[in-house]
């Protein structure tokens, strides 16, 4: 059973609504603000899944993946993307970046729990059980 | 009554003649050959008289006569004897002895015959003509019968003796070799003749063998086959012999006939050769003559036909039979007309008809159906009297010289065409370089006549390129070699300068050798001023190409300038579109977001009433998406920016989706959705834009039916997938059918709640159909029953 998220997210306001709909749902939720800080976290605290924001200052959320793929206890762990980036072929382009799962803002704030156990259960980390 | 008289004679010829003499005096006449039948006549018819020969077979004149004068009923019959033969006194007497009432030496005239006969019959008549009173004693007439008989028998043998040697005389005399052959093959006896040809004396004859005289065996061999032949059959046999005699060749023409003895077996054959050696070799002579024309009109290519007066052919010579496949044999008895010509009568100017009327020689020209010429001779042919007979034909076939003459003649006049209507001067020259011909344009080209010119080759070249033409013209002669457009400048006979373009052939007997030079001039002034004015405008056009070009190159410059600003914009088009949707999507993402997260109770306890309104929010946000999903897609239509994603596609997961996301309105409505899914459910598509369009119908379909059913059928045929749906709604108006698909229309609602929606819903899934499906939408509707919106999506076009 899966307990600690790694939020990559720079607007405080969707920080906020993350973390509360993750908190309120039983999830230990780690934060971080920008690309680099995201990475380091990833490296560090081991989560179970990464919600990574693309538009980030810095290093963007599709850099700090392709990192913590690079890094050797970040190859395996579920990767989701959650972004404004809902234009044709932006799905299929993160997918093919090394995200596990796609997530198009604005969130259902019904159903995005349930959508990220459901890529998280795919990714099928060795970890998670 | 006529008086009727018998007469013995043994010689049938003198039978008919005494009966003629008789018959034509007005006696009744009855003639027998002896006197046997003479006595069994008169028995039967008892004559008035009889007139009978002395010397018959069987029974003579006198044994006659005596047999009658002693028969009682006979005795008074007078009768008369006559003889040629005999006239002796001795026989005159014995015939008077036995009652002879006259004797006739029968005269050789019949006029003389006759009257002594008549004179005897009158005589008679009158009782003149008395027979002696008593007959003779038998013993008397037997001595003077005997005397009769051996006088018969000197007289024959002196008969035979005249005869034998009148017939020896005659076969002495004659010219054909005769002898006598033994059945051994020898010679018995020989005539003159044929002892000379054999060359012995009388004496050798006997016995001499024939295959001594004759020196061929084969001639013996043909010889003795006769011979043999002639002792078997005892029938004589001809043949033509060639017989070598003492080493010399003649021809005989030999009949062998048998000669009977006394028992009349053949004793001996008659052997008659006649020379036939000179007869024989005029026909061998003939006869070569005839084979020497044979061969000689036979080798000839002509035909050659010898015609009868009626023009049947009676001789064809070999090309004849030839030329139409043919043996000269099947040529004869038909006419050439009908071989040659085909036809059934002769034909018009016929040089052999001629030749036969005119009786000279003819000739002519004739052409035959297969379109071949000929020329004809005829010659008349007359007999020994002068007459015309029949007439020579002698036909040459000349098709290829009437050809060739024709084909010269055109060619001659081609020739004379050219050299007249030439624009160019036609020159020849002899090997020495003597102007043997030019051309009538002479003066309209250089200015001088064809008399001026006359023996000179080109010169009227201008000093300038004399030069090049006498070392061109040189080689020209010398080496027998052309040249091809020698340009120089020429004076006219006036000075005026021109400009000449030559060019020359050599030409060669059929030997090969070199007779001459043909030159062709022509005049290029023209071409040489056109060519000065040429360059100048060359030059000019040089400069304004390069003028064009450069502005040509600004043009493209700019062309290519537009062309990187138009993309730009393009690029700055999509971005800005791209922008807005993202920036958009940001603000939308908290709003949704928290009133989502505070009605879900995550913020703590809200009142009633607070959680109403935060509801109207939380689907104002939703609605205010679904617009901005709506523009954004309709703008990048319009940019030609929609990209397709097409991949296989679980259409029953799609149509669920799409079902899924409107069963909460649905629900509420108590409105039943079926699924139905025919042929298949996997199909290559776009996913996100299959499901958008899915999705608005069913929305629409919900938010305008009130009560009953939605029904969603999807079907995949073979390269179309439909997909329907239908509802039991307020339906559509007829004259508002056509503004369904225009961009932010609502059509005036029977209902009584205004339903939500952007107005964007069907603009946009036609556009998407048509655009990205190179589909098509289809409405069907009933107003106030339901309507059907139906989806046809090619399948083939989208791969």
């Amino acid at each position: 059973m899966m307990r600690k998220v790694l939020v990559v997210e720079d607007d405080g306001n969707n920080m906020r609504l993350m973390a509360k709909l993750l908190q309120g749902n039983g999830y230990e939720v780690i934060k971080a603000e920008n690309g680099e800080e995201g990475l380091r976290l990833a490296i560090e605290e081991e989560p179970d899944l990464i919600l990574m924001d693309i538009r980030l200052p810095g290093m963007d959320g599709v850099a700090a993946t392709r990192r913590i793929r690079d890094s050797v206890d970040g190859s395996k762990v579920a990767i989701i993307a959650i972004t404004s980036y809902a234009m044709a072929g932006d799905r299929e382009r993160f997918l093919a970046e090394g995200f596990n799962g796609y997530i198009e803002k604005p969130i259902d704030p019904y159903k995005i729990i349930e959508e990220i156990e459901e890529y998280a259960r795919k990714t099928d980390d060795p970890r998670s059980g | 009554m006529k008086m009727k008289i018998l007469a013995v004679d043994d010689i049938k010829e003198n039978r008919y003649l005494i009966r003629k003499l008789l018959e034509g005096h007005g006696y009744d006449v009855e003639t027998v050959g002896n006197g046997v039948e003479a006595l069994e006549s008169a028995r039967k018819s008892l004559p008035d008289m009889i007139i009978t020969d002395t010397l018959m077979p069987r029974m003579d004149g006198f044994q006659l006569c005596r047999t009658i004068k002693s028969d009682e009923k006979l005795k008074n019959i007078p009768v008369l004897f006559y003889s040629a033969t005999y006239t002796d006194k001795k026989s005159q007497e014995l015939a008077f002895e036995i009652g002879a009432a006259a004797y006739i030496t029968k005269p050789v005239e019949s006029d003389e015959f006759t009257r002594i006969i008549e004179e005897k019959i009158e005589r008679y008549e009158k009782g003149e003509l008395k027979p002696a009173g008593k007959p003779l004693e038998e013993p008397v007439y037997m001595e003077l019968y005997n005397e009769r008989l051996i006088r018969k028998l000197e007289d024959k043998m002196l008969d035979l003796e005249r005869s034998e040697a009148k017939y020896r005389s005659v076969v002495e005399a004659m010219d054909d070799l005769i002898c006598l052959i033994d059945r051994e093959n020898r010679l018995l006896s020989c005539n003159k003749k044929s002892l000379e040809r054999f060359g012995l004396t009388p004496d050798d004859v006997l016995g001499k063998g024939v295959s001594e005289m004759i020196t061929d065996p084969v001639d013996v061999d043909s010889c003795m086959q006769m011979v043999r032949e002639v002792f078997e059959t005892g029938k004589p046999v001809s043949h033509e012999l060639k017989l070598s005699i003492m080493g010399e060749r003649w021809w005989y023409s030999t009949t062998m006939a048998p000669v009977f003895g006394a028992g009349g077996s053949v004793t001996a054959v008659a052997c008659i050769a006649r020379d036939i050696t000179g007869r024989k070799s005029a026909e061998e002579a003939l006869r070569r003559a005839e084979q020497e024309k044979a061969t000689i009109l036979n080798s000839l290519s002509e035909h050659v036909l010898y015609q009868d007066a009626e023009m049947r052919i009676i001789w064809a010579n070999r090309a004849a039979g030839e030329s139409v496949g043919l043996t000269p044999d099947e040529l004869v008895g038909r006419h050439c007309y009908e071989i040659w010509q085909q036809r059934s009568e002769p034909c018009v100017d016929c040089p052999v008809a001629k030749a036969r009327e005119t009786g000279q020689t003819q000739e002519g020209e004739m052409t035959t159906p297969d379109g071949r010429i000929w020329f004809i001779r005829s010659d008349p042919v007359r007999d020994t009297d002068g007459d015309i007979v029949g007439a020579v034909e002698t036909t040459l076939e000349i098709t290829g010289r009437k050809l060739a003459e024709e084909a010269l003649r055109e060619s001659e006049e081609w020739f004379r065409t050219m050299v007249e209507t030439a624009p160019s001067l036609l020159q020849i020259c002899d090997a020495g370089g003597d102007n043997i011909f030019i051309g009538p344009n002479c003066e309209e080209i250089t200015g001088y006549t064809r008399e001026e010119l006359q023996g000179r080759v080109i010169w009227w070249v201008h000093e300038d390129d004399t030069p090049r033409a006498k070392e061109l013209f040189d080689r020209a002669f010398s080496e027998g070699v052309g040249y091809r457009d020698f340009e120089y400048k020429a004076f006219r006979k006036d000075g005026e300068l021109w400009y000449a373009s030559s060019s020359w052939e050599p030409l060669r007997d059929a030997q090969g050798n070199f007779k001459g030079i043909v030159f062709q001039t022509i005049d290029i002034t023209e071409r040489k001023n056109a060519e000065q004015e040429l360059a100048k405008y060359r030059e000019h056009l040089e400069e304004l190409v390069e003028e064009q070009t450069s502005q040509l190159e600004e043009k493209t410059a700019e062309l290519e300038h537009a062309n990187i600003r138009l993309q730009e914009l393009d690029r700055l088009k999509s971005m800005f579109i791209a922008s807005m949707s993202h920036e958009l999507r940001t603000p939308l993402n908290s709003i949704i977001g928290f009133t989502g997260m505070i009605l879900q109770g995550l913020s703590g306890e809200v009142s009633k009433e607070a959680n109403e309104e935060l509801r109207i929010v939380y689907d104002s946000a939703k609605h205010l998406l679904s617009l901005i999903n709506d523009v954004i897609d309709i703008s990048k239509i319009e940019a030609g920016q929609l990209e397709a994603y097409f991949e296989e596609v679980d259409l029953d997961e799609v149509l669920r989706d799409a079902v899924t996301a409107v069963s909460r309105d649905a629900d509420k409505k108590n409105l039943e959705i079926r699924t139905v899914i025919q042929g298949g459910l996997s199909v290559t598509s776009d996913r996100k834009r299959l499901l958008q369009c899915v999705m608005n119908l069913l929305e629409n379909a919900v938010k305008f039916t009130e009560a009953g059913t939605i029904e969603l059928i999807a079907a995949k045929e073979a390269d179309t997938l439909r997909i329907s749906v239908s509802d039991t709604g307020i339906g559509i108006r007829e004259e508002d059918i056509p503004k369904l698909f225009a961009p932010f229309i609502r059509l005036d609602s029977p209902l009584k709640k205004r339903t939500l929606g952007t107005g964007l819903g069907l603009h946009l899934t036609k556009k998407i159909i048509k655009n990205v499906f190179h589909g098509n939408i289809m409405v069907e509707s009933q107003y106030g029953m339901g309507s059907t919106f139906t989806l046809i999506i090619p399948l083939d076009a989208v791969v």
